[in-house]
């Protein structure tokens, strides 16, 4: 059976790729979206998965941060180190 | 005065004897030879009897009746030399019995039984109906197109259509509201068969990106059910959670018509900075015509 791909953009800056075995004519377009190209969804999809990337990038190093900061906390008040790793979180260096 | 040929004369031409002029006696004899037979008569010139003339040729059958009238006998040995049998009848020329034959002169083929003879009529052929129910109730029906040619009910068919959407977003949060729509996704369905209705069943896949830091949680929907509720109790951020859920349905297409099948994808319950990224939806429709 032979599948087509529409691509789709919506203000708010998401994008959508609908599969269909239908035909064309067989998707309805989304609301609140339009058809675009192949090339500038990739385009688009490129930029969004670039900043999802970044943002749970910063979610990681603000963990380890965090995590760091409370493993030594723990640390201080004399909890063993895998203890205070484990009851934190936070990631020892192997 | 003297008299020609065929008149006379008497009389003296006095007016004791006045002269008598008259016409003479005309003789049979004299006339028959003037008259001859012509076709279909018979004229005998010295007795002046004029006849029918009969024909001699063989196989005539015009003869003079007793009362001297024309009669024609009907002979049946002749009538029946002149006719033959052709298919499905047979005859006999010696008592001129006519009746139809007992088989053998029509050839049936795929579908039909008999010979056309009276005892053994032509029929369609048919099975015996092996089930429990009332046949006239349940069994479909034989009909003629405009060729001639015999048709059965409409066909039974199934098709399938299905559709993949993926939705990126850019790290959006999740609503704090309940059951949001963020989604309606929807796939045009056409009933193929212009005769009856289809029973239709659809089939929706969901699987939602959530990202989860620390203390933070939502929930995704389809429509008005809440499908998975995620809290991260941890003390990371959990990337990328997804989880795949189905339903199914079952609705009917009328015959030729079309339905536009469509269901929400709704978000809601969110806390602690839960975002979506991406929302991928799968949509299958079985198609039945029975």
């Amino acid at each position: 059976v032979s599948e087509t791909t529409l691509y789709f953009k919506a203000a708010s800056g998401a994008v959508k790729t609908v599969v269909t075995n239908g035909g064309a004519d067989s998707v309805a377009v989304p609301e609140g979206m339009a058809r675009i190209s192949e090339k500038e969804h990739a385009k688009l999809l490129a930029g969004i998965t670039t900043a999802h990337e970044e943002y749970v990038g910063g979610l990681a190093a603000e963990d380890r941060r965090r995590t760091q900061g409370d493993y030594e906390a723990l640390c201080a008040v004399g909890i063993p180190e895998e203890t205070a790793a484990r009851l934190s979180g936070h990631q020892m260096e192997s | 005065v003297q008299a020609g040929t065929g008149v006379s004369v008497t009389g003296s031409g006095t007016p004791g004897s006045p002269y008598v002029v008259a016409i003479d006696t005309i003789d049979c004899e004299q006339v028959r030879p003037c008259m001859s037979a012509g076709k279909g008569a018979a004229y005998n010139q010295t007795s002046g009897i004029i006849s029918a003339r009969l024909s001699p040729a063989p196989g005539n059958l015009v003869e003079f009746a007793p009362d001297g009238g024309l009669y024609v006998d009907t002979d049946c040995a002749s009538v029946r030399e002149c006719l033959s049998e052709g298919p499905g009848i047979d005859y006999d020329p010696v008592t001129g019995v006519i009746a139809a034959t007992g088989g053998a002169n029509v050839t049936t083929d795929c579908g039909l039984t008999g010979t056309g003879a009276v005892g053994d009529p032509l029929a369609v052929a048919v099975g015996a109906w092996p089930y429990a129910c009332d046949v006239e109730a349940n069994a479909g029906r034989v009909y003629c197109d405009d060729t001639g040619t015999l048709r059965g009910e409409p066909r039974s068919q199934a098709t399938f259509q299905q559709q993949f959407s993926t939705t990126n977003y850019a790290d959006v949060a999740v609503p704090a509201a309940l059951q949001v729509t963020i989604e309606t996704d929807t796939m045009p369905i056409a009933n193929p068969d212009a005769c009856r209705p289809a029973f239709l069943i659809t089939e929706i896949e969901l699987d939602v990106d959530l990202t989860l830091p620390a203390n933070s949680g939502g929930i995704y929907s389809l429509n008005n059910d809440d499908m998975v509720r995620m809290e991260n109790k941890g003390t990371t951020t959990m990337n990328d959670v997804h989880v795949q859920v189905t339903k199914v349905f079952n609705a009917t297409i009328p015959a030729g018509g079309n339905v536009n099948d469509s269901i929400d994808i709704r978000l809601g319950g969110g806390f602690g900075g839960a975002t979506y990224s991406r929302i991928q939806v799968a949509h299958r429709a079985f198609i039945f015509n029975l």
